[in-house]
This record gives C-alpha cells, structure tokens and sequence, in this order.
C-alpha cells in the first residue's frame, strides 16, 4: 500500500466521484438513446441491429455536438412543432424551476424533521417512542399522489364550504403557487428525515458521555443541540440524502398533477414524443444533480464523522 | 415447543399488522370472483331512480355503490378489488425479477470483492442509484413496448431497480466473508462454491427477507406513481372531451381493473368526482404501509429470534420450485376453461368459409357497392344463412336488415390524365394514374405547368412553396408531409390541381373509396405511380425517389437528430415547363339506402343475458368502375362475412359453451367512412345492444389474404393481448396490424369500448381487379376462423 498525503487522497477521491458521474451521465444518454430508438421503431418493426445502429449514430451526434460546445436543439418544440428553442434554453428554463421546487421542499423536511426528531427524543417515554414511530412510517408509506389528491380535495372543500380560497391548485409562480407542490414533495422526506433524527438521537441519548453531561448539570437544550445531535449527524445526513432521492423521483408526479413546468414534464414530453436527446440531456442533467448532491453529503457526513471521531479519542 | 414460543415472542406488532393487510389485499384480490356477484367492467351509464334517470358517476355509498363508480357506471369497490389480484401480482413479478437480478450481480461482487467484477458491479449499482427511478422507469417501459403488458413493466422496473437488491447482498456477502466459519467449512476441504452455496447464501436469507418486503413497498409506490401518469398495465381507452367541455382535454378510461389504472383515470376527475383517484390511492398507500411495516417487523423477528432459514434452502426445494414454475408456464396455455375451447374453435372450416367466399366474392356481385343490386345478392345470402342457422333477427322490426341513409357520390365518367403540346401523352386510369375525392378533393377539370413542391408543406419557418409559382399550376406533392391539409395549402397557394405520387411505381394503382363529404372550396386532385411522375420531371434530371428520400433524410435529422447540426430543411421544390390536363368528372351527392344485416345467438346464463360479444365485419366494396370494370373485393371484405358465417356455424353448434350472447353484424357503407357500423351503434343506443352493454367486439377484415402472419389491432392492449393468448391456443401466431383504425371497429373504439381487427398483415391487391378468389386460400380463412372463434368463446363463454 503506498502511503498517500491526505491531499492526494482528496484529490483522487474527488477525480474517481467525478469520473463516476461522468460515467453515469454518458451512460445515461446513450441508454435513452437505446430506450426511445427502440420505442420510436418498435413502431415500423424494425430490429434490434438497426436500432442499436440508429441509436449509435444518435449517440454520436449528441456527443459531437456537446464537444462542439452545444447541447443542440430540442425536438419537442423544434420548427415541426411551432417555436424553436435550444436545449440550453429547454434545460435553463426547466431546470431551476424543478431544484427551487426540491431546495424548498426538502430544506424544510430537514429543519421540521430535525427540530420533531429532537423534540421526540427529549420526551423519553414510550409512549412518544410508538406514535413517532407509527406516524413516520404512516407518513412515508403515503404516496405523493394520495396527498396532493387529499390536499386538493381539502382546498376545493375550503372554498366550496367556508369561501376562503387558500393556495391555488396547480399553475407555477414564484408565490403561493409554491405550497401545495413543496408540501406535497417534502411529505416523505420530512417522514424520512424525522424517524432517523429521533432514532439516532435517542440512541446518542443513551450513551455514558450525555449522562455525564447531564450530571454535571448542563442544560437539556444544550445536550440535545451540541452534544447530541452532532453524534447524530452522520446518519442523519443520509436520511437527508434518501430523503433528496425520494423527492426527485417523485417530482414528474407532483409537477404533472399541479402543472409546474419544471423537468418532470419537460421529460415526460420528451420521452412520450421519442426524443432521445431531449430525454438524455435532461435525464443526465438530474442524475449529475443526485450524484453530485450525494457527494456534497457524503463530505459533510465525513466531516462529521471525524470530528466525532476526533472528539471521543 | 420451544422454538414455537421465541418464534410467538418475537412476533412484533409491526409484522402482525404488515402481514394482516397483505394477507387481507391477497385474500380480496384472488377471491374477488367468490366473495362479489359484481362484474368489475360492467357498466352503467345511467340509473332509473324512480321517474328520474340519474346519469354516472355515481357518488359513494349511492345506488349501492359503496366507494362510487366511475363515468362509465363501474363499481370502484370492485375494481379494487379485483385490481388488488393484478396489481399485487405485478408487485410480485417485478419483485421476482430484481431479486434475481440483483442478488445475482451483488453476490458475484461480494464474493469476489476488491477484484474487477467487484469494481464493475459497484460502479454500475451506483450508476444505477443516481437515476431518477420513476422517469427512468418510464424510458424503459416505452421501450420495452408498452402493449406487452405485464412483461415491459416487469422488465422495465428490474432494470430501474435491482440495485437495492445488488447492495444489500453485497455488503452483506463482504461483512460474511471474514467470518471463521467460512474458513472452518474451507478447511474441511470444501470447493469455493460448496462454501457460497451452502454456507453464505443461507446467511443472507433474513435480510433478503427483509429487503424484499421493503422493495415490494417502493415498487408499489413506482407502480401507482406510474399509474398516476398515465402508464398503466393493459391499457384503456383516451377519448377527447369536446372542446366546450373542459378546453379540448382528455379523459381516460381503464379497460382491466388494476389500481394504477383506475388512479390513472382519477386523475383527470379530481374535481369532478375525487373518489375515483382516492379509492385506488388509499389502496396503494394501504399495501405500502402493510409491505413497509412487515419489512420492519421481519428485521426486528430476526434479531429477536435468530431462525436457520437457511434448512429451508436445499437444492431439493429449489429444483422443485423450479420444475413446478417450469410445468405450471407450460402446461398453463393447455389447461384451464380457455384451453378447453379449442376444440370447438377448431369445428371451424376453412372450406366452408371459402364456399360462402366463392358466392359474396364472385364477380356477379359487381363489387357490391353499397346500396347496388350486388351488395343486396350477397346481402339476401347472408340473411338466408342466419335464418338456416336459427339466429334471432335483430334487425328492423324483426328483421334481420337494419335499413339507413347515407350521402354518396360517383364517377359519371372515367377520369383522365394527359400531357398536352410537343410529347402529348394519355395516362390510362387505375394503371398510371386514379382519382382521389372526399374533403378538398373534388370534382372537376384543371389545366397547367407541373411544379414540384416536395411535400406540399407550409409550416412556421419552413414552406415547401418557397421560390416557386404554383398560381393557375397543377403541384406535384411527393414527400413526407408535416401535419396539415396539403390539399388545402396547394388550394390557398393559388394552384388549379394537385398530383400526389403513390409510392408504387408501375400499376396498378387503386380504386380509392370516397366520402361524399365535401369542403365548400375543392380542387381534382389524382395519384400517379412513381414511373409517372418521374416521366413528367424528366426534364430536370431528377428522380422522385431520390427527393423522396434527401427530403426524408433532411427532416428525420431536424425530427430525430439533437444536434446543433440541426439542418432546417431546404426546400428543394422546382418548376417544369411540361404541360398537363386532369379531369375528375364526379356526379352530384345524392342519398343511398344502405343495409347492414345483424343477428343474435343467446348464451345460457341469463346473469349474462345483457352482456353482448360482437363479432361482424364490413360486407360491401367499391363496386365499378363507369367503363364496366368490376372490382370483386374477394379479400376486402367478402372474406370477413364468409368466415363471420362459419363461426356463427360453429357456435349454433356449440352453444352450451356460450354464456353470453353474441351479436352478428355485417356492416354496409364501410368504404365511404364506417358509416353503416356508426348508423348500427346510433340506432342501438336506445336498445339493448348499445355500446355499454357490449363487451368486446371482433371485426373481421381482409381476413383470407396476404402476408406471412395473422395479425390483430392494439387499440385496445387488453383485448389484442387475449388475442394473442387465444391464438397461443391454438398455435397460431399473431402480430399486430400494420396500421389501426380504418376499419368498423373504431366506431366502437371511439365510444370506449374494447376493439380489435382480425387480419392478414398484408393487405395484397385491395382495391384493385386483382382483389379476386383466387387470393385467398381456405387455409388462411381457417387460421383467421379459429383465433377468432376462440376469442369469441373466451370472452363469451368463461370468466
């Protein structure tokens, strides 16, 4: 084993992730290229060898272009279809609209899944133990589907009943447009976030070094905030890497029910008019989202692993 | 004793309350049939409440509907609970799928951990964990091809989903490996895959338990999401709402009960009626949370109560299950009710189909046109053999003629088409060339230079026209269009004529068939052969296949290409200095009566009695030409009636293998838009066979002719898939049809009732004087006959 500078180890941790999402993206297009060729001609009966074909002439085209310096042009809304428009314009258009959409929604699952999980724990009796329990897996068990049909359901009932008009049903703005699609995004992961929180917490709770803290009579708010939760963090932040999972892949259904033109349903257009490049760009550009906030993730959990390593030697 | 206790002990609530509500979906699923007399797909459209008729949906708990129905009047309650047995098996299957998968790759990187298959496992679980499961999922289904049902979904979420299985086994799998006793059974001599075999894979089994409860929840979960947008096993039917409605959208209705089919319908009438979308909804969430708590529960029962589940494991139980799954696939077509059918729907007889061929197909029907002296001999010989049969008349009034008025039109003359001045030329009609009439395609004369214009396109950006002068010219349209009316474009550019350019290149071109509707403004439109068209671009040195094809090739890169290289196509339209007359003499509009002929064979359970099979097929053709020429239409249509006889042969025969009533209907009026079989379902919708009240239709056309396979229409997934599982049966292949729709079963396709064409996946000579007897073999008649007859008798006669 040749003995490397921690620098040198960062650094070539950092070039085989990167290698990895690149892996992951190239990969990604050249498997929608795969999928919609073979979806496109399945139509004309064509075989495997002439889609493979199609689709490798597909591949090498989108990759000269990229290297040219240019996403292309997307097909859903090329001059057959009416207006023109770049995929870079497609992407930049569609992508912040999604991630606004994912911040807002598992940010505040992190902070109310964090702030009950420590809330659950510092109740310490079992009662408070089962309901948590019982209510987070009740909660990620609920589909998105089911809770944005119940909260339309509820907000149509508020104005039919009581005339008070709420939030509105679906369309995109950057004001109360905002709620329903982050409520309903950030269901689970908040779910996620709080049952891992009071689990680790109350673990932490256990051990000798928080009964010590508390017999040399330090504040319950204190443990709970400095003591217990950075030993928590490291599973914590996973949850918080399941939970960004959980809400983009539930995004195309949460952005189709409430008509947010994000990448959801840029993308389901695209694959249901059989635009692979359309598709792979967009594909890609969310899985290098995924892989790269899960590597963000993974640094801070390693941080904090050290720390908390460095903290009890 | 003992080990009975810990077992009880270790029983935590969360298993016992997982287990119940999967046990409690499994139970209603698989027992739908016994514990409800309801039929999931059974419509009501309306309800007699007293002196009101009260239209569907219907609110829960109303006219015994506990849960609601849906617009069609289907109780949702159970199709709930007959989608909880189609839903959950595909849960299973899926389950099936990625745990062999990704135990497979995960144990081969476990065992071999650190070396390079290791490395490649790892990279692609991680790949594989970085994508968006849901949209990826729907890539691959698409792929996969969505009509093929169950399998493309199986397939599709193994590939977007093996990786948590892949993990799990790995890790595992590396965690085991340094433990003493694999060493200890090393020692004793063991090969490496004695040890893997026997003394690792055992280990893994709790936590692929375990794991496998949790994935059945997340599959769910994709499945409803899936169902949510819109991609759902088996299909169903999209109609448009009227554009007064609700702004031209679409509504959905599932054709096979399974959960995400029914949330997919829901969706569009969240306001309207929400209980459709929350039925299925509240179901899925049930078993996730039922597979979520027993995954959790079977976690704790194993730390509780370490149990050697590995003593089930033993090469004895693995090659029985093997060879039971083995025997079950295949024996499953052989045995069953369906397999029982067969050989009644072997009774059927090519030959005597092709005797009755031999009269409806003979030239001295001259072509049957609708409303002609030869449509009302071969319709008079249809009747006759219904009433030998012992059918029920249900036609007017007792009669098995159902009598309607339709609008036609007709040549007065043959048409012509000349090259007039230096090289003058006289093309022959139905050889070089043949007329095209119906919308903007009139009647009428017109005289001019012959311009070039591609496909005849004018789009935002792009026109065909550009740097051409079509005023008071003939166009020749021949290349690939890009939606629009060309007709119409051509009209509004000022041109007198139009040419289009069949894709033949010698003759003989065919007799088209015309709806007598007409725009207010038209122009004579004809379609020449590609030798023609190139003879009259000779000038410029090109070929019209080689602009056909540069055309293509410019707008599949624009279509299909991503690239910056986008090409917006150049026009590459051109002017000729040739001189041509086209003449399309056309008689006025006028009313015909035409005749369909329908008749019904009564099951035996009268539960059943208002649940009709439809089975029928167009009998009229495009009759003669003025000149005398007879088009016999043998194979379209004189071979969908002659096999509909026999079939009806073989049922009267049978009918004790009948629980529903079938319908027989030979439709007139089918060339000229499907008119007879549209007149048919308005003239029922106020009797007992109105299109709620009919299961499935089977319609038989150019069924004794052509290509090297049977084939059947998928506008219903569900009903092609029955299709092709009768023709299993028998051992019959089956594909689908080159085209769908164009024929009398999209008059009930439209109206969301399940559909399907029956035929040849050629087309062979149609609609020209080549269409004769001597096309079609009594053999094809046969293989047609029987698939048919097959399906017919499942649909009608079990479950």
């Amino acid at each position: 084993m040749v003995a490397r500078s921690p620098g040198a180890r960062l650094a070539l941790d950092i070039g085989v992730r990167l290698a990895l999402i690149l892996f992951t993206f190239v990969f990604i297009v050249v498997l929608s290229q795969i999928a919609l060729v073979s979806a496109r001609t399945r139509i004309d009966h064509s075989d495997l060898w002439t889609i493979l074909q199609q689709a490798g002439e597909g591949t090498q085209d989108y990759f000269g272009s990229l290297l040219s310096g240019s996403l292309g042009e997307a097909t859903t809304t090329s001059i057959l279809g009416g207006q023109r428009r770049s995929m870079g314009q497609v992407l930049l258009d569609a992508y912040p609209k999604s991630m606004a959409l994912v911040v807002i929604a598992v940010g505040m699952a992190t902070v109310l899944g964090i702030v009950t999980g420590l809330a659950a724990a510092a109740v310490r009796t079992a009662r408070a133990r089962g309901a948590v329990l019982g209510v987070t897996i009740l909660a990620i068990s609920t589909p998105s589907f089911l809770l944005a049909v119940v909260l339309v359901m509820f907000s149509a009932e508020m104005v039919s009943r009581f005339g008070i008009r709420l939030w509105p049903s679906f369309g995109f703005g950057w004001d109360d447009h905002l709620v329903l699609p982050s409520i309903v995004l950030g269901a689970r992961p908040f779910a996620q976030i709080a049952n891992i929180a009071y689990i680790s917490v109350a673990e932490v709770l256990r051990l000798d070094y928080i009964r010590t803290a508390r017999s040399k009579g330090l504040v319950e708010s204190v443990i709970l905030s400095r003591h217990a939760l950075g030993n928590a963090a490291v599973p914590i932040i996973g949850a918080v890497a399941t939970g960004l999972s959980i809400a983009l892949s539930t995004l195309p259904v949460v952005e189709v029910f409430f008509s947010w033109p994000g990448l959801g349903f840029a993308l389901l257009l695209a694959i249901r008019r059989f635009d692979p490049a359309t598709a792979g760009t967009l594909l890609g550009a969310l899985a290098v989202t995924i892989a790269v906030l899960r590597m963000a993730l993974d640094a801070l959990a390693a941080r904090f692993a050290h720390a908390a390593t460095g903290a009890s030697a | 004793m003992r080990a009975g206790r810990v077992g009880l002990r270790a029983l935590s609530w969360q298993l016992v309350l997982g287990g119940g509500i999967i046990l409690a979906w499994l139970v209603i699923g698989f027992g739908a049939p016994f514990l409800t007399a309801v039929d999931p797909i059974k419509q009501h459209t309306f309800i007699q409440d007293g002196t009101r008729s009260v239209p569907a949906p219907f609110d829960p708990g109303q006219y015994g509907f506990p849960l609601g129905s849906d617009r069609q009047g289907r109780d949702i309650w159970v199709a709930i609970m007959y989608g909880a047995q189609a839903t959950m098996t595909l849960a299973f299957a899926v389950l099936a799928v990625r745990m062999v998968v990704g135990v497979t790759l995960g144990a081969l990187a476990g065992w071999f951990a650190g070396r390079w298959i290791d490395r490649a496992v790892s990279a692609l679980i991680d790949a594989f964990s970085a994508f968006p499961a849901l949209l990826f999922a729907v890539l691959w289904i698409f792929a996969f091809d969505i009509r093929s049902g169950l399998s493309a979904f199986a397939a599709a979420l193994a590939i977007t989903g093996w990786s948590g299985f892949g993990r799990a086994t790995r890790s595992a799998l590396v965690a085991l490996k340094g433990q003493p006793f694999l060493e200890a059974a090393r020692s004793e001599g063991l090969s490496e895959f004695a040890v893997f075999a026997r003394h690792a894979i055992p280990n893994l089994l709790p936590l692929l338990a375990v794991t496998a409860a949790l994935e059945a929840s997340a599959i769910l979960l994709v499945l409803g999401e899936l169902g949510f947008l819109g991609y759902v096993v088996g299909g169903g039917t999209n109609i448009p709402l009227d554009d007064v409605g609700r702004g031209g959208g679409r509504v959905f209705f599932f054709s096979s009960p399974e959960w995400g089919a029914i949330l997919s319908q829901g969706r569009f009438e969240v306001y309207r009626a929400p209980w459709i979308a929350l039925a299925p909804a509240v179901a899925f969430a049930s078993a996730i949370l039922g597979f979520n708590l027993a995954g959790h529960g079977l976690r704790l029962f194993f730390e509780r109560a370490p149990v050697a589940l590995g003593r089930l494991l033993s090469w004895r139980t693995v090659a029985a299950l093997v060879a039971v799954v083995v025997v079950i696939r295949a024996v499953s077509p052989l045995i069953g009710p369906e397999a029982g059918l067969t050989a009644v729907a072997k009774q059927f007889d090519g030959g005597r189909a092709m005797a009755h061929l031999r009269y409806i197909g003979d030239p001295a029907r001259e072509g049957r046109y609708t409303g002609s002296m030869g449509y009302r001999d071969a319709a008079r010989y249809v009747v006759d053999r219904f009433r030998e049969l012992g059918l029920e008349p249900a036609g007017d009034s007792g009669t098995y003629e159902q009598s309607f008025r339709m609008a036609d039109v007709g040549l007065t003359a043959m048409p012509s088409f000349e090259r007039v001045g230096a090289d003058a030329k006289r093309y022959v009609p139905r050889q070089d060339f043949s007329e095209s009439v119906g919308g903007r395609r009139g009647g009428g004369t017109a005289e001019g230079r012959v311009i070039y214009v591609g496909g005849g396109n004018k789009v935002a950006g792009y026109s065909d026209y550009q740097g051409v002068h079509p005023e008071g010219n003939i166009v020749m349209i021949a290349g690939p269009g890009l939606g629009g009316d060309r007709i119409d474009i051509a009209r509004r550019e000022g041109a007198v004529g139009v040419i289009q350019v069949a894709t033949v290149t010698g003759g003989p071109l065919i007799k088209p068939s015309y709806v007598a509707a007409f725009e207010r403004e038209t122009l004579p439109v004809i379609t020449v052969t590609e030798d023609v068209a190139n003879e009259l671009i000779a000038g410029s040195g090109k070929k019209i296949a080689d602009l056909r094809s540069s055309l293509e090739d410019r707008l599949r890169r624009a279509q299909t290409r991503p690239s910056l290289r986008v090409e917006v196509p150049e026009p590459i339209s051109f002017e000729t200095d040739v001189q041509v007359r086209l003449a399309v003499p056309l008689g006025a509009v006028h009313d015909i009566t035409g005749t369909n002929i329908v008749a019904i064979l009564r099951g035996t359970d009268p539960l059943r009695a208002d649940r009709f099979v439809l089975a029928g097929g167009h009998l009229d053709g495009i009759g003669t030409d003025p000149d005398g020429t007879v088009f016999p239409g043998a194979n379209d249509n004189g071979s969908g009636p002659s096999v509909v006889l026999e079939i009806a042969r073989v049922l009267v025969a049978n009918r004790e293998t009948l629980r529903n009533p079938v319908v027989f209907a030979i439709f007139a009026g089918e060339e000229e838009g499907l008119v007879g079989s549209e007149s048919f379902l308005n003239t029922s919708l106020v009797t007992a066979l109105r299109p709620t009240n009919i299961v499935a239709f089977v319609n038989l056309d150019v069924a004794g002719c052509c290509g090297d396979s049977l084939a059947a229409s998928d506008e219903s997934f569900t009903l092609h898939a029955r299709a092709k599982a009768a023709a299993d049966r028998l051992g019959v292949g089956l594909t689908y049809t080159p085209t769908v729709g164009g024929s009398d079963h999209a008059t009930y396709v439209r109206r969301g009732v399940p559909a399907a064409l029956i035929a040849w996946n050629e087309l062979g000579p149609f609609h020209t004087v080549g269409d004769t007897i001597a096309t079609v073999t009594p053999a094809r008649l046969e293989a047609a006959g029987r698939v048919a007859t097959q399906l017919i008798l499942e649909l009608a006669g079990t479950n």
